[in-house]
């Protein structure tokens, strides 16, 4: 999905199987200049009916410039849904710790301090980990 | 005459051996016919009124020359406004929403409504990959984005369209009621001869303890309902003339001291680079009521002077009671049919007295040409003249006061 401040967010393959070493590759690119920027790996899943959406994992990107492109890696790890994933019932705690699932790239950039004014876009594509 | 009936056969053949005429000649002597002469003057003096009223009544080339684009307005509930043939990028249009980054804009939250249309089957497939069956028929579909408290959710619309051949193509934006208040923006959109594909997606912060997303989204199609966390995109297809409408929602605003007067927000984005114009043929605003058929003789029209130099719509913004956007290029306006008319041309000559005159007497002369051909004067043959008869007394006496001009007459 494209965005105002971050647009051309892509995440491949379609599959990995971190057991084997497989990575998944993310890729962006940048309208304006940020000095923060955020990348979140997000895992969907449908629970009880409700399709869900919690954040599993992030990695801090620095800052970049105008129409500047940056890419990288991701394992396909989970940090178990934060600090404190203690909240949530058993049944999601075990899905945000489980190491398979279907996911996706938020980036998410300020353009001051992480407080202020931010922007984000998603990839399109899914990245089912096995 | 007698003398070229000598010369010329009934259909116009030279007669062997006859005097040839020169060409010139013949021309002359044809426009020396009163009948032809009587021709032109109706023909010249038809040109000539023509002229006249054309000066008076000059349609406009530029819409610069008018204030009714700078901006047009549409009225809420009453008016919609249509863009014929519509074009963003080359041989596309597509426009949408996207929360603005900058610091000053205003968060909003935008829901979607669609009177009859469809799930892509990409969306279908998706939701099934996630064990949720939506229904792939068409249907009312509607599309609400909330945000949990303490956190933020944004909805980004992408409408890209495609064209249906041999159909005519148009763009209709419209505002059926008011918005609620100065926290409300809404739009309706309908596109003839164009299929639209609608791209809504759904993201925003996570919970700093949980992880979870703050975005609630419910998705009807029909009766079927499905809540997600957002960022799982929802595409829908939407024939051509089926309606759908976008509603705003500012998102961190109290809820008390609202007003309706607020102003027109640029809340789309046009084509690919996001920028606040695209192209079009022929734009009109119309009473919303009007027949497709009534709306060329009731309403305000702009049409571009050429195909491939289309007019240019610029700031399309969102108000609480009307839209309003400017338009700029070459073309001509109508209003209830009647073309809008530049300044008075002969009214303007009439401020220098010179070329007043100068043109007064032209028309006097004009005039006066045409009067001598329809009225002309008998020609004026030299007097006879005749000498006073001679009186007696004049013989006796009187001879030398008769004048040299007597002695002349009597030799």
């Amino acid at each position: 999905m494209g965005s105002i401040g971050i647009d051309q967010v892509t995440f491949s393959p379609a599959e990995i199987r971190p057991a084997r070493g497989e990575r998944a590759h993310y890729m962006f690119h940048s309208i304006s200049d940020f000095k923060n920027v955020e990348v979140n790996f997000v895992r969907v899943a449908n629970d009880h009916g409700q399709i869900i959406a919690a954040r599993i994992g992030k990695k801090l990107a620095g800052s970049i410039a105008k129409n500047e492109a940056k890419n990288g890696d991701w394992d396909g790890k989970s940090d178990g849904g934060g600090k404190d994933a203690e909240v949530y019932p058993p049944e999601l705690q075990q899905w945000l710790k489980s190491p398979t699932g279907q996911h996706l790239v938020q980036v998410r950039a300020w353009y001051g301090a992480k407080d202020g004014d931010w922007a984000t876009a998603l990839s399109e594509e899914f990245v089912t980990v096995e | 005459m007698p003398g070229q009936e000598r010369i010329s056969s009934p259909a116009g053949q030279r007669v062997p051996g006859a005097p040839r005429t020169s060409f010139w000649a013949m021309q002359a002597e044809f426009y020396h016919r009163l009948k032809v002469q009587r021709s032109i003057v109706v023909m010249v003096l038809a040109v000539a009124a023509y002229l006249q009223y054309y000066l008076v009544n000059v349609p406009i080339a530029d819409l610069s020359q008018t204030t009714k684009f700078s901006p047009a307005t549409v009225k809420a509930a009453e008016q919609v406004v249509s863009f014929k043939n519509p074009e963003t990028d080359a041989g596309s249009f597509e426009l949408g929403f996207d929360q603005p980054a900058e610091s000053q804009k205003q968060r909003m939250v935008v829901d979607a409504y669609f009177d009859q249309a469809s799930l892509s089957d990409e969306t279908v497939h998706k939701l099934a990959s996630l064990g949720v069956h939506a229904p792939p028929d068409a249907a009312a579909i509607s599309y609400l984005t909330a945000a949990v408290a303490n956190g933020s959710c944004t909805t980004a619309v992408q409408v890209q369209t495609s064209g249906i051949s041999g159909q005519a193509r148009a763009a209709e934006f419209s505002q059926s009621e008011l918005a609620p208040s100065d926290r409300h923006r809404l739009l309706e959109v309908r596109m003839k001869g164009l299929d639209s594909t609608v791209t809504l997606s759904s993201q925003g912060t996570f919970d700093a303890i949980s992880s979870a997303s703050s975005c609630k989204v419910t998705l009807r199609v029909g009766n079927w309902q499905q809540i997600t966390g957002g960022f799982v995109p929802v595409v829908v297809k939407v024939p051509a003339g089926s309606g759908y409408r976008l509603r705003w929602e500012a998102a961190d605003i109290q809820p008390s001291g609202w007003n309706t007067g607020g102003p027109a927000l640029p809340l789309l984005a046009f084509g690919r680079g996001h920028r606040q114009s695209f192209r079009v043929e022929e734009i009109g605003v119309y009473a919303a009521q009007a027949a497709e058929r009534n709306r060329a003789h009731d309403g305000l029209v702009a049409q571009s002077e050429h195909k491939d130099a289309p007019l240019t719509v610029d700031s399309l913004m969102i108000g609480t009671d009307h839209l309003q956007f400017g338009v700029s290029g070459k073309g001509r306006v109508l209003e209830n049919g009647s073309a809008i008319v530049t300044v008075n041309f002969l009214e303007t000559i009439n401020k220098y007295p010179l070329i007043a005159a100068l043109f007064g007497a032209a028309n006097l002369g004009l005039l006066n040409w045409a009067k001598s051909r329809f009225f002309p004067q008998p020609r004026t043959t030299p007097a006879e003249v005749v000498p006073f008869p001679k009186e007696d007394g004049m013989k006796n006496g009187v001879e030398d006061e008769v004048g040299p001009e007597d002695k002349a007459a009597r030799g």
